[in-house]
């Protein structure tokens, strides 16, 4: 083709310089396409980033990392039915998560041990706190006849709502890790004295900081590709943590940790007790306070076995409190200092986890077996 | 701005202009999301990232 040819008499240069001048003048039209453009992008935001989107499995877009257990978890929680009969609820950090094989072994073994089918919904996420386990029990609590497993580490309970960094509440109320607002979550930022940010009932604006804060793994996703969730046991960081220089540091560390267990125990109960009261006042639930996998290497230190005894006496006390069961798996699976990456008691084996998960299982079924 | 007679030049500006409104609306999409991001100090919560 020639640049002379014509258009209706007009020849393709003069229709280019005029799509040139187009593009390049500065013209009110373009300004008002531009205003248009951006009022409709904030607009189908509002109108298509709901609740929905998390059932449609464009999830995976949204995932930072593949082991991103906050936007796993939440789609979880968005995108499944909740109240089911008979459910099995699981809640905890990084350390209960790698206690589990999988959901769907789990479910296994419990509705084996159980002869009944129960369905497992795995919530436990990185550094969970009591705040957050409110907000995902108000969101997707254990149907009529389920179990609520709230899996406990001595770091859960020694977070305080006003202190600083990541997991406190008031960081969590400015800088969500779940992606979905809770009125159980708000309702204990006001009872710790921390302003709520107004919410608009609008999805998509009172979710925009988890979405703004994953704005450039959308961004590469959309191009690469999603992601899905990967082994928790392949962890990145496992390589940082699993070396004797930083296990002392952890050790040294305890002294801290159980000044502000002692500071922030107590508030962290009430908080569960009082979720476990709304849990139960939607449906009669039965449940357990599970002690996450321990290190026995602990138990080499002075100061770690008199800390995690007194932890342990605690759980106990609290369990008996709340009318639930208590459970403990370090001993009965067998759990030795190698099955372990670092004192927190992160599990780094297969074989080990697999144990852990036959004695929560265990553990689970025979509650299940329990009258309420 | 020169002003086109013909239909298809005509036709030809103003999907230029259209092109250029939408390159402006991203561009402002962009800089206001960024905005918003320092604004409200938005920061990515990532385990264990020492």
């Amino acid at each position: 083709m020639s640049g002379k040819q014509m258009f209706d008499g007009v020849s393709r240069r003069e229709i280019l310089m005029a799509f040139w001048q187009g593009l390049k003048c500065p013209s009110l039209g373009a300004v008002t396409i531009a205003f248009g453009s951006v009022a409709g992008f904030f607009l189908l935001i509002c109108l298509f980033l709901t609740p929905a989107f998390w059932a449609s499995g464009a999830w995976r877009y949204v995932m930072t990392d593949d082991l991103d257990v906050q936007t796993y978890v939440t789609q979880k929680v968005l995108s499944r039915p909740p109240s089911e009969p008979s459910s099995v609820v699981l809640l905890g950090t990084s350390v209960t998560i790698r206690c589990v094989e999988s959901e769907k072994a789990l479910s296994d073994l419990i509705s084996k041990a159980s002869g009944r089918l129960h369905h497992v919904h795995d919530l436990a996420t990185d550094a969970q706190m009591t705040w957050e386990m409110a907000a995902l029990t108000e969101q997707l609590p254990p149907g009529p006849g389920g179990v609520l497993v709230i899996g406990l580490t001595p770091g859960i309970l020694a977070t305080g709502p006003s202190d600083n960094g990541w997991n406190s509440l008031a960081t969590v109320i400015k800088m969500p890790k779940l992606g979905f607002t809770s009125a159980a979550l708000d309702e204990e930022a006001r009872h710790a004295g921390i302003s709520v940010p107004v919410r608009t009932g609008i999805y998509g604006l009172d979710n925009a900081k988890f979405f703004l804060s994953r704005r450039r793994a959308i961004l590469r996703n959309f191009f690469r590709g999603g992601m899905d969730y990967a082994d928790p046991l392949t962890a990145f960081w496992y390589a940082d943590v699993n070396r004797p220089e930083f296990w002392r540091e952890e050790v040294a560390a305890l002294s801290g940790v159980a000044a502000s267990y002692d500071t922030n125990a107590a508030y962290n109960f009430y908080v569960i007790a009082r979720f476990i009261e709304r849990a139960r006042n939607q449906n009669p639930i039965r449940v357990i306070i599970l002690e996450s996998p321990i290190n026995p290497s602990w138990q080499n230190e002075a100061e770690g076995a008199a800390f995690f005894a007194r932890y342990r006496t605690n759980l106990q006390a609290f369990a008996a409190k709340q009318n639930a069961a208590f459970l403990t798996v370090s001993e009965s699976a067998g759990l030795k200092a190698e099955d372990f990456v670092d004192y927190e008691g992160h599990i780094g084996n297969e074989a080990a986890r697999r144990r852990c998960t036959e004695i929560l299982a265990e553990g689970v079924a025979h509650e299940l077996r329990r009258d309420i | 701005m020169n002003e086109h007679n013909s239909r298809p030049a005509r036709l030809a500006q103003t999907l230029g202009i259209c092109l250029q409104g939408l390159v402006l609306g991203g561009l402002l999409v962009i800089a206001l999301t960024e905005i918003w991001v320092l604004a409200e100090d938005v920061q990515l919560f990532r385990y264990q990232s020492f």
